[in-house]
Formats: C-alpha cells, sequence, structure tokens
C-alpha cells in the first residue's frame, strides 16, 4: 500500500507543473478588457464611435453670402459647380443656384432737417445706402449630404455649416469667402 | 506517505494559493480604483464643481445678418465653440418675450461735421440687427470671485464669448449675471 500511495506521490520526470489558471488572472483579464475599452473611448473621436454605431446623414440646402463681390467674377461662378473647402480641401457640396441681384452697398450718414408737428425745424440722422457700381453681394446655394449629431448640428467632412461660419470656399473658376447665411434640410 | 504532505499536495491543487505578488497586484488594484473614486471627488470640492446652482446669464449680440434671428430658439443649447463644452440653455429674452431674441436694427455711429457729438443711427430694416438674451447656465457665486461657469471658469459682464448653437455660430457680449430664483 505504502508503495502504491508512494508510486502515486512521485512527480513524473516528465510531467510539467501546468501554470494555474486563478481568480486573479481572472481579474486581471477583466481589468486589462475594461482599459482598452477605456482607451479606445477616450483617445477615438467621438465622430468615429458615432460613426461605427449610427451614421445620421441628411440632405441639406445651405446658403453663403460673398460680398463685395467685383463685377468681373459675377458670373465665374456658375451652378453645378463643386465647392471647395480652401482650409480642409474637401468637398462641401455642388451650386444649385447663384444670385447677384444686389450690388453691395455702404452707408453714408445723412443729415435731414425737417418740420414737427408744431412747425420747429428738428435734425433727424439717417444712413442712405450708396450702391456701388461694380461691386456686387452674391448668395451661392448649395446642396450636400452632411453628417448630423443633436447639439452639435451639420458638417461636412469635419467642416461645420451653421448659420454665421464663415467659409473660405474654391470653385473651378473662382475663389473667394463668406458667411453661411442660411440652412435648411429637404 | 504522510498525512501532511497528502494535506500539502491537495492544497497545491486546489488553485487558491495567494502568492505575495498577488496580494501586491490586488493592493495596486484598489489603490487604483480608490484613485479614479478620489480623483474626481477631491477635485470636485477643491475646485467648487459641487454645489452647482443656476444663473441667468444675458447677454447681447452686435451687428449680425437679419436672417440669423430665424435660426435662435428658447431651449437650443449653447456650447464654446472651441471646446464645444456645454454653457447653458436659451430662454425667453425677457420676462415678458416669448422668443430667444429681442432684435432691433443695428447702429452705426456718426460725428456731424460742426459738432462733437456721436450720433447712433440704425441700419435700415432687413439688414443688420442687434439683438439680447438670456440663457441658464450652471455655476457658483461669491463674493469675491464672481460667477464662476461649473465652479472653474470665470465669466462676467463685458466678456465676449464665441459660441454656438445646432445651427448658429455667433459672438455674445455678457451684460448680467443673476441667479435664478
Amino acid at each position: 500500500m505504502n508503495s502504491s500511495l508512494n508510486g502515486a506521490n512521485q512527480t513524473s520526470p516528465k510531467k510539467k507543473k501546468r501554470g494555474r489558471f486563478n481568480f486573479i488572472d481572472a481579474i486581471l483579464i477583466v481589468l486589462a478588457i475594461l482599459v482598452a475599452g477605456a482607451l479606445v473611448y477616450v483617445f477615438s473621436p467621438v465622430s468615429l464611435i458615432k460613426n461605427l454605431t449610427n451614421k445620421n446623414t441628411r440632405s441639406i440646402q445651405y446658403e453663403i453670402e460673398l460680398t463685395n463681390v467685383d463685377e468681373a467674377f459675377i458670373d465665374k461662378i456658375k451652378a453645378n459647380d463643386q465647392v471647395i473647402d480652401g482650409v480642409s480641401k474637401s468637398v462641401l457640396g455642388s451650386v444649385t443656384m447663384v444670385d447677384y441681384n444686389t450690388k453691395y452697398s455702404e452707408y453714408r450718414f445723412d443729415e435731414i432737417q425737417r418740420e414737427n408737428e408744431v412747425g420747429e425745424t428738428v435734425t433727424e440722422y439717417t444712413v442712405t445706402p450708396i450702391e456701388y457700381p461694380d461691386k456686387y453681394n452674391v448668395v451661392i446655394t448649395v446642396i450636400a449630404d452632411a453628417s448630423y449629431a443633436e447639439g452639435a448640428g451639420y458638417s461636412i467632412n469635419s467642416t461645420r455649416i451653421a448659420v454665421g461660419e464663415k467659409l473660405y470656399l474654391h470653385f473651378p473658376d473662382y475663389r473667394g469667402e463668406g458667411y453661411c447665411v442660411g440652412i435648411t434640410e429637404y | 506517505m504522510t498525512k501532511k504532505s497528502i494535506n500539502a499536495e491537495k492544497k497545491d491543487r486546489s488553485g487558491l494559493k495567494i502568492k505575495a505578488l498577488d496580494v501586491v497586484i490586488i493592493v495596486l488594484l484598489v489603490a487604483v480604483v480608490a484613485g479614479v473614486y478620489f480623483r474626481y471627488n477631491i477635485l470636485d470640492m477643491l475646485t467648487g464643481s459641487r454645489n452647482l446652482k443656476e444663473y441667468t446669464v444675458s447677454f447681447e449680440i452686435k451687428d449680425i445678418q437679419y436672417k440669423t434671428e430665424n435660426y435662435i430658439n428658447v431651449g437650443d443649447k449653447v456650447y464654446y465653440y472651441d471646446s464645444s463644452e456645454e454653457l447653458g440653455t436659451l430662454i425667453e429674452a425677457s420676462e415678458d418675450a416669448k422668443n430667444a431674441l429681442i432684435v432691433v436694427p443695428s447702429t452705426k455711429t456718426f460725428v456731424p461735421e460742426g459738432t462733437n457729438q456721436a450720433v447712433e443711427v440704425a441700419y435700415p430694416s432687413n439688414t443688420r440687427i442687434d439683438a439680447t438674451g438670456r440663457m441658464v447656465c450652471k455655476g457658483t457665486f461669491s463674493d469675491q470671485s464672481g460667477f464662476l461657469f461649473k465652479g472653474k471658469e470665470h465669466i462676467a459682464p463685458g466678456d465676449v464669448i464665441s459660441v454656438k448653437t445646432e445651427l448658429v455660430t455667433v459672438n455674445i457680449i455678457v451684460t448680467d449675471i443673476a441667479p435664478v430664483e
């Protein structure tokens, strides 16, 4: 009996001690997974994560006003022209309409003398728009597919499209800068 | 084989042997979890991020295109333009108003010839406008430091802040800060 026990008690020189998987190893694995997930969440762009999980693309139409455009250039921008962001060089859409019916104006200060109800002469001040004969305000309508995020609004290839945003634009035959003055979904 | 060696062998096979290194790892894990907890709680206490209250921040906007008014509404969230951190939420422009902005034609300042007096003259309608509005922000207030947005950033009347909502980008000038009653 002793010999059999002794036989059972002896470790075979050919058998290697197997690594035991204990609860500390399990904790470390779970922790490593959590850390990896946290790093991905923290350091990856939020837009990337949102793009992977939920693409929210919407078709928009927006207007950009370019002011004080010389008469020689107003017909350089045409419908169907592609619009390029001058900073990021990404496509911002295509032109559907160009409105250059408004002349560029600056304001002249005027004094006006007039009589009031009791016959007294009073001075009133006004501003009178003076149109430049060869300068125009050009409103360009652009359509594009934009990414939408609640709160953040619309963006096209990381260029934010919102009223009041200044945009630097390249067209095939013209380059200029202006402000977004309107935006709608269609 | 002795009883002692049999018991030792049983223990060796049980898989619950804790070594000194395991103890160190457990202590480190507890320290990491505790550190994350205290980092956010102590920092909150030090920076005053706790006990934030709501304040009404009044502002004005100067010389914007008249159509911009159509894109600013009550309930719109306002964010810092650069960091995109939420600053506040737009409310009615005044106690009696229904809209987010009260607009007036923008003005241009002139000095008539022969006078030393500056005169403000309004732009024609449907050109440029000025506007006033209000938003609710969370922060703390003290006589020493004034209003601290989220308990950390000082905002005071006169500040010009670049902000954005979902549809608009604009600069606002803070004119007043008062607690929400």
